[in-house]
């Protein structure tokens, strides 16, 4: 009787320990996903003071969203906290599609050099977020689901937010009168 | 656009896509062109056999693709290899043991779309430039092809070149073209295929012009 107890609680124990490392492994690769989107947050976030200057030149009245963006960047370079990464991203994107307001700004030479850089940056980090996305989803489903949600609950593995980008096609372009 | 009727393609631009192995090979109807970024395009009918002996010691060959063949050189290299392969729903308890998992399965990436997902595994050597190129569109457009046209096919991205191969047997049996020619359905076929392969080949060089500057 022992014996077979014994066993029971061995397997148990081994199941327990596959169930937690699948957890820590699942963890790992989300936590691993979610310094890639740090570093082309990064990448992008170091060309706001060349579109900061750019768009200042032919955007006057566009000063308060500027100041926004400069003192977003400022906030994430000191906490680097991706919940502030996607609200930058989104107000910059918001700033590149305010462009189509100011056809100089559009057409001139310094904005068309930084548009090449602004692309395959922002090509990057949607990348980066849908591995991000992919890698929280899995994770979260599998904490969610029995019986890892046990073993996530007794060592407290808890579900991550997503990481949104607005979709650039519901940005609406602000009309500003010049 | 031009027809270049008495050639096919080499088969050694054909083994360069990495498909599986045969003892023979037989290529025709050569379609020649150049897409946006002059980009040059090929497209050929391939017919691939392989050597099978029966029980008494015969020797016949048995097809093993029959189809047509696009060979499309990308304006720039991206020094990795992308396959899109039919879903072989690999996904079973053996394939997670490492000892079990073939050196391919390995290379397998993970996508956010269910629906692609359920017709094709992608491998790759580097995940992050997949996902850059694979945009949703580029998934979608393929998925929605798949649904509508029904048959096989598989593509490969391999340093600067692009390979699509699709597994709809010969569009046209030499010896009664004419009559092939008139059937509307398969002429209907013929030209969604080809659509389909300009379309989507110039929707990969311009996401790889994107990704890569």
């Amino acid at each position: 009787m022992w014996f077979l107890i014994g066993i029971i609680l061995i397997f148990l124990i081994i199941v327990i320990i596959i169930m937690y490392n699948t957890l820590v492994s699942l963890k790992r690769k989300y936590e691993q996903s979610a310094s890639g989107i740090e570093v082309y947050c990064q990448q992008r976030f170091d060309l706001i003071p060349n579109l900061v200057e750019t768009v200042k030149e032919y955007a006057k009245y566009e000063k308060q969203t500027l100041e926004n963006i400069t003192n977003l960047r400022a906030k994430y370079n000191d906490t680097k906290d991706l919940t502030i990464g996607e609200e930058l991203n989104n107000k910059m994107n918001n700033l590149i599609a305010l462009v189509e307001n100011y056809p100089e700004l559009k057409a001139s030479e310094q904005f068309l050099n930084l548009q090449k850089s602004l692309v395959k940056t922002e090509n990057q980090l949607q990348a980066a977020r849908r591995i991000y996305n992919i890698d929280v989803t899995n994770y979260n489903t599998k904490i969610s689901v029995v019986p890892y949600n046990i073993i996530a609950k007794i060592f407290k593995f808890k579900p991550t937010k997503l990481f949104e980008i607005e979709d650039k096609s519901n940005m609406k372009n602000v009309d500003v009168e010049l | 656009m031009y027809i270049a009727q008495i050639y096919g393609i080499s088969s050694t631009i054909y083994n360069k896509a990495g498909f599986e192995k045969y003892d023979r090979y037989s290529s025709q109807d050569l379609i020649k062109g150049t897409l946006e970024s002059n980009t040059p395009f090929n497209l050929a009918e391939i017919l691939t056999q392989k050597k099978v002996q029966d029980d008494e010691g015969h020797i016949y060959y048995q097809n093993i693709f029959s189809g047509l063949f696009i060979d499309a050189k990308l304006p720039k290299n991206i020094n990795s290899t992308i396959y899109f392969k039919k879903d072989k729903g690999n996904n079973s308890f053996l394939n997670k043991i490492p000892l079990f998992n073939s050196p391919l399965n390995k290379m397998k990436i993970e996508l956010d779309s269910p629906e692609f997902e359920e017709v094709f595994d992608v491998f790759s050597d580097n995940r992050m430039l997949t996902m850059q190129i694979l945009s949703v569109d580029i998934m979608q457009m393929i998925v929605e092809f798949k649904q509508e046209m029904k048959f096989d096919f598989e593509i490969t991205i391999k340093e600067n070149d692009l390979f699509i191969r699709f597994k709809c047997g010969q569009m046209f049996e030499n010896g009664n073209i004419m009559e092939e020619a008139l059937n509307k359905e398969r002429l209907y076929r013929y030209y969604k295929t080809l659509e389909f392969s300009l379309k989507l080949s110039s929707m990969l060089i311009r996401s790889i012009n994107d990704v890569i500057l």
